[in-house]
């Protein structure tokens, strides 16, 4: 894959998930009032912001705060364009300052979603800049670091459950099914019936997880199946635990992950 | 290589692997204290211990004679829409919830704020706050009290009060 495609792939993905997550704040503004479990009246208390200058309230208020999503929604819009232009790198400076300006207001309430989606922003602004200076070696920068961190994120979250006995009898699962949050009715009676089964999805996403660092080294028919399985997982953790807004940004991974595994099979001689 | 690019190289692969350092807990108080963006991620999803409990939260006034009144729920999520897997705006105020919870559980253990440190910190002052806005108070209510109910199981669900917090003024 052309390092051009990659770009236009992922900043599309990630023009999806700025949408997404943008409209889905504007739903919760009552979040953000006075008496909102966002309230700034309380979480301006913040130790690290008790002597902060006097204009801190106005810099958090929900005016701005509206101010900040409706500037991501005009930057997601400018990046649904089918091919690489000069405006990708301001449209993703914008959304990437958006997002740490989300994640400084709210303090609580982010999500893997909204780390992967700074970590896409953070790619896409580097890629962009590479492109916009004809520095390849520049864009390819911005590709390792979407690949890299989809590689650690994979690899950490299996090794984390390998480490976990709840996760290795199986009975993970089935808890986290049961909860109203990330729960889903009909997946806890067909687990209470075939528990065998949630032992095997608890130990295929051990497994899956943790291996994902060798798709790197994989012949490409390979890393494509790979990639699509790990699509349909997170289809299937919308689906039954309403993560929604995970399938956006993890799947704008997958182009810089195909690009780095060409590269390292062209390293090893093994292309 | 260009200038522009070794720096670039120099930074995303110290963010690799301050990244990769992150995910063991011996290291997070430290990159804690220099992560107010959140730019470096914590990926361990679910693990090691998922959440396999539901939080609620609860709040009940006392009245001027001295009579407590009953718990009432404070509504904090409504259920998954349909399409929650296209369009799930409610899991914000539900993760709000938990990590608001989890910090104050942590900040309970930590031997410097305890139980009695925890009125002066910022998730329990969120609930509260929170709490206080969004139940109307009885009409002779002087005082108000909160607590956090966990729920675990699904047909047989359980219930279980794991904080409790003092009084305070309406």
């Amino acid at each position: 894959m052309e390092i051009a495609s990659c770009l236009v792939i992922t900043k599309i993905l990630l023009a999806a998930w700025s949408l997404l997550s943008a409209a889905e704040w504007f739903s919760n503004l009552h979040l953000f009032r006075s008496g909102g479990l966002l309230s700034w009246n309380i979480l301006r208390l913040r130790p690290a912001l008790i002597s902060s200058p006097a204009i801190r309230p106005y810099i958090h208020s929900q005016t701005v705060v509206i101010s900040v999503l409706l500037c991501r929604i005009v930057a997601a819009f400018a990046l649904l364009t089918p091919y690489s232009s000069p405006m990708d790198f301001p449209c993703s400076v914008m959304i990437l300052l958006s997002c740490f300006y989300m994640s400084r207001r709210t303090w609580l309430g982010g999500d893997g979603s909204d780390q992967m989606g700074m970590v896409i922003a953070v790619g896409v602004v580097i890629m962009s800049a590479g492109m916009v200076l004809s520095d390849n070696n520049l864009a390819l920068c911005g590709v390792l670091a979407i690949a890299g961190q989809a590689t650690l994120a994979y690899f950490a979250a299996g090794a984390a459950k390998l480490a976990s006995p709840v996760w290795r009898n199986g009975s993970a699962l089935m808890g986290v099914m049961k909860t109203q949050s990330y729960g889903h009715l009909s997946a806890v009676y067909f687990g209470e019936q075939h528990p065998r089964f949630c032992s095997f999805v608890c130990w295929t996403t051990i497994l899956t997880e943790t291996l994902f660092p060798l798709l790197l080294f994989a012949p490409p028919a390979l890393v494509a199946a790979g990639l699509l399985c790990f699509a349909a997982f997170h289809l299937s953790n919308a689906y039954f635990m309403g993560l929604n807004a995970f399938v956006w940004p993890f799947l704008a991974t997958y182009p810089s992950v195909i690009v780095m595994n060409s590269l390292a099979l062209d390293w090893l001689g093994w292309a | 290589m260009s200038l522009v690019a070794i720096l670039a190289y120099s930074i995303v692969i110290l963010w690799l692997v301050i990244t990769l350092l992150a995910q063991h807990r011996h290291f997070q108080p430290f990159i804690n204290a220099f992560n107010a963006l959140h730019i470096i991620p914590r990926w361990t999803f679910f693990a090691p211990n998922p959440g396999v409990r539901d939080y609620h939260l609860v709040i009940r006034d006392r009245c001027s004679d001295g009579r407590l009144a009953s718990w009432k729920s404070v509504p904090v999520y409504s259920p998954r829409p349909k399409f929650g897997y296209f369009w799930n705006p409610q899991k914000r105020s539900s993760k709000i919830l938990n990590d608001a919870v989890q910090a104050i559980k942590l900040l309970l253990k930590r031997e410097n704020i305890g139980i009695s440190g925890i009125p002066f910190t910022v998730p329990y002052l969120l609930l509260l706050h929170y709490a206080a806005h969004a139940v109307p108070p009885e009409p002779d209510a002087v005082e108000f009290q909160i607590a956090i109910i966990e729920s675990s199981g699904h047909d047989a669900r359980t219930l279980e009060c794991s904080f409790l917090s003092g009084f305070h003024g309406r």
